[in-house]
């Protein structure tokens, strides 16, 4: 006798979707989430406090002590790391996970991003592969996306994207300073500068209010709620069909298995920590690409001696984030109007066509700047501290404009997810080991997209620019972790099907950024978003009233 | 007593009236001695010096460091305990005298070769000068550009400087729509 027909572990972009879906669609539906809730009064507007510059904590999880991680050196040392720092590779732990603070660009990848072995071959070294589903089967699930969690802006101008069937809910909110400027050097280049798309309120929608433009966003909790998240669409509509029941504080341990191996639910440590095991017939991991791995890892059974899923050890392979890279520039006159959420103009040119390189990024407009955060952003030979540094900040802090964007990741075979063999968490799960690097071509792409970055801020009159590139090869994850639990069609190489269900588990589904073969040059969360819903629309097909079908 | 912090905080300009109040026996920090006080005070004026606007000891930047360092920095508060007093015995060795008597010049010169990592190894051990010398760099700049809420930024000085607005949430007043 099943306690749910489903539990789903983890209430961000993917849980919270499957959430939804399901309990609207009949199921009885057990919601796990291991951090709390979080209220839009609780945006505290504190630069030192927040999941964006985390340097005295991260409010909305996970909890510092109970939760540690292990991160390996590029010389093969491992070393125990905290939320707080950028090795452990944090997103958040609360309802909503990274959608509650998130940045809210929201981006379609492009048809090539779903082919990217066939674009460009692949690459020494890396595992770069199609995904065994194309932008046309997931068109109509970005669509039904940003009409539901609710996205504005603005396609006419962007000729670069795949083809759409409607376009965006909402228009776009009015530009910035630095939109403008930026607008008119990329059209001066003959390029395609357009709004970024981002689910965020820019009119009334949905019942809840437009943005307020204060300059407290990403890392943040919006004050008005106008930032779309699951916390505020999908997970109340769940609650509100009476089929969804959501359990904060719950922190799962591993999916159960029956006599034959079968899975059939889950243990958890509730929020009064006691080891609580619900029985369920569908089974939805939703922990992110770093939690997931190591929770099917941390679930054996006599059919899965090595975890669930990892029967050829594909489990927690191919980790991959952005490597993010791009320019600063300084101006002669002010380019800050203290206008939030601040990026607002993106360029698509150079998502793919460049010439010897592997795919690309989308390049936009860096969020808003606090002083917190852009002390350490100074020209090259411009002294860090006393003086000179003061100067500058004087000077140039509102005269200042980044542009940056995320270079799709070449992935890696060997930049994974394990679990640690000595570490324990609070409650005595072996913690994920994160070990491995960036393939090279990555940071050979990432150097082009800062030069391309430097070009429009000198076409924009930039007196002085520098480019920001990433020095190390140091693996990729945090808020846009994904690629450790793989979709493919082949059992060997990969680890659930197109439809996020695992190969020879045919009742446990992984639904996050873990599943993405490739991450898009762009901030991965509508994808996840669309792969929810196509998963789910699979589950309910699936579902025959009380039990889920036998493969 | 509660008043007594509040004068040391919020009127720096009756300084000799509020210096006399304080120094009577409490301490003012938590955690740093006299001594320390004064060598991380000296450091971290040279990290924001004064000029037009405030210095990192106007903007209480060390009220930051020794709040935080018995909360979010716990685990640096050996590292300061004994940077600081490496710092001082190179400062003695290279120059006969204690870091914080130095002259300001002598300060930022030692300071950059603290930075390059050229100070004598033998007396700081397996602590590297130039990492301790990017910690507090880095918590001067977090204690000076960061929320007053948590000890640093006095008189929200920083924020001055760069002339960002207060109270910093911008559209509030004038925002037309009801809150969720």
């Amino acid at each position: 006798m099943n306690d749910f027909d489903a539990v789903v572990i983890g209430s961000g972009a993917g849980g919270g979707i499957v959430a939804k879906e399901l309990a609207t669609a009949g199921l009885h539906v057990l919601l796990l989430e291991r951090g709390r809730t979080v209220s839009p009064a609780e945006c505290r507007k504190d630069d030192l406090r927040n999941q964006r510059t985390s340097f005295l904590g991260a409010p909305f999880g996970p909890d510092e002590e109970k939760n540690p991680r292990v991160a390996v050196t590029q010389q093969g040392e491992p070393y125990v790391v905290t939320v707080r720092g950028g090795a452990y590779s944090n997103n958040a732990a609360c309802v909503g996970g990274g959608t509650q603070s998130y940045g809210a660009m929201a981006w379609r990848f492009l048809p090539q991003d779903f082919r990217m072995r066939e674009t460009y071959g692949v690459p020494d070294g890396s595992t770069l592969d199609n995904w065994p589903i194309s932008y046309d089967d997931l068109e109509p699930f970005y669509q039904k996306a940003e009409e539901e969690i609710g996205v504005s802006g603005d396609m006419t101008d962007n000729p670069f994207h795949g083809p759409r069937s409607k376009p965006l809910p909402m228009p776009p909110l009015p530009p910035t300073r630095e939109h403008l400027l930026l607008e008119a050097a990329g059209q001066r280049m003959g390029l395609h500068p357009f709004p970024i798309p981002m689910l965020r309120n820019s009119v009334p929608y949905a019942g809840r209010p437009p943005c307020m433009r204060c300059r407290w966003c990403v890392g943040f909790a919006c004050e008005v709620n106008a930032k779309n998240g699951t916390q505020n669409t999908v997970i109340p509509m769940a609650v509100a069909s009476g089929n969804c029941q959501l359990e904060t504080g719950a922190h799962a341990a591993e999916i159960t298995a029956d006599g034959s191996g079968r899975p059939n639910g889950v243990i958890y440590f509730n929020a009064q920590n006691r080891r609580t095991k619900v029985k369920a017939s569908l089974i939805v991991i939703s922990g992110g690409a770093i939690e997931s791995a190591r929770l099917l890892l941390n679930s054996r059974s006599i059919l899965f001696p090595e975890g669930i899923g990892n029967r050829y050890g594909w489990v927690g392979r191919n980790l991959q984030g952005h490597c993010y890279s791009g320019a600063t520039g300084i101006f002669d006159f002010d380019t800050y109007d203290d206008l939030g959420p601040g990026a607002s103009v993106a360029f698509s040119d150079y998502n793919h066509g460049n010439p010897g390189l592997v795919g690309g990024a989308v390049l936009c407009n860096e969020f808003i700047r606090l002083p917190v955060q852009a002390f350490n952003n100074l020209p090259p030979g411009v002294r860090t501290w006393g003086k000179a540094h003061k100067d500058f900040m004087r000077q140039y802090f509102r005269r200042t404009v980044r542009i940056q964007g995320p270079t799709q990741e070449i992935p890696v075979y060997d930049a994974r997810v394990e679990l640690d063999p000595v570490v324990k968490d609070y409650w005595g799960l072996a913690v994920p080991r994160i070990s491995g690097s960036k393939h090279p071509h990555t940071l050979e792409v990432a150097a082009e997209m800062a030069n391309k970055a430097e070009a429009i801020l000198k076409e924009a009159g930039a007196t002085n620019t520098w480019k920001n590139v990433p020095t190390g090869l140091g693996v990729s994850g945090g808020q846009h972790q994904a690629g450790t639990c793989r979709m493919g069609s082949d059992a060997s190489t990969s680890v659930v099907n197109r439809y996020c269900q695992i190969h020879g588990a045919e009742n446990v589904f992984v639904v996050d950024g873990s599943v993405h073969v490739t991450n898009g040059g762009f901030n991965p969360v509508l994808t996840i978003m669309a792969v929810a819903y196509s998963a789910s629309d699979y589950m309910k097909r699936e579902w025959k009233g009380t039990r889920f079908r036998s493969a | 007593m509660k008043r007594r912090t509040l004068l040391c905080g919020v009127v720096p300009a009756v300084v000799a009236a509020a210096s006399v109040g304080c120094s009577v026996n409490a301490p003012r920090y938590r955690l740093f001695n006299e001594q320390e006080s004064d060598i991380l005070g000296a450091f971290a004026d040279q990290i924001i010096p004064k000029d037009e606007s405030a210095s990192a000891s106007d903007a209480n930047v060390l009220r930051y460091i020794d709040r935080q360092l018995v909360r979010a920095y716990v685990q640096h508060r050996q590292t300061y305990r004994k940077g600081l007093a490496c710092l001082d015995e190179s400062a003695r060795k290279l120059h006969g005298q204690g870091f914080a008597d130095l002259s300001a010049r002598k300060q930022e010169s030692f300071l950059l070769q603290m930075e390059q990592g050229e100070l004598p190894e033998a007396i700081w051990g397996d602590l590297s000068p130039s990492t301790f010398f990017r910690l507090v760099r880095d918590h001067v700049m977090q204690g000076y550009y960061g929320d007053p809420r948590h000890g640093g930024n006095d008189g929200l000085a920083s924020w001055r400087m760069l002339s960002l607005p207060y109270p910093p949430i911008r559209g509030r007043e004038d925002y037309r729509f009801p809150k969720a």
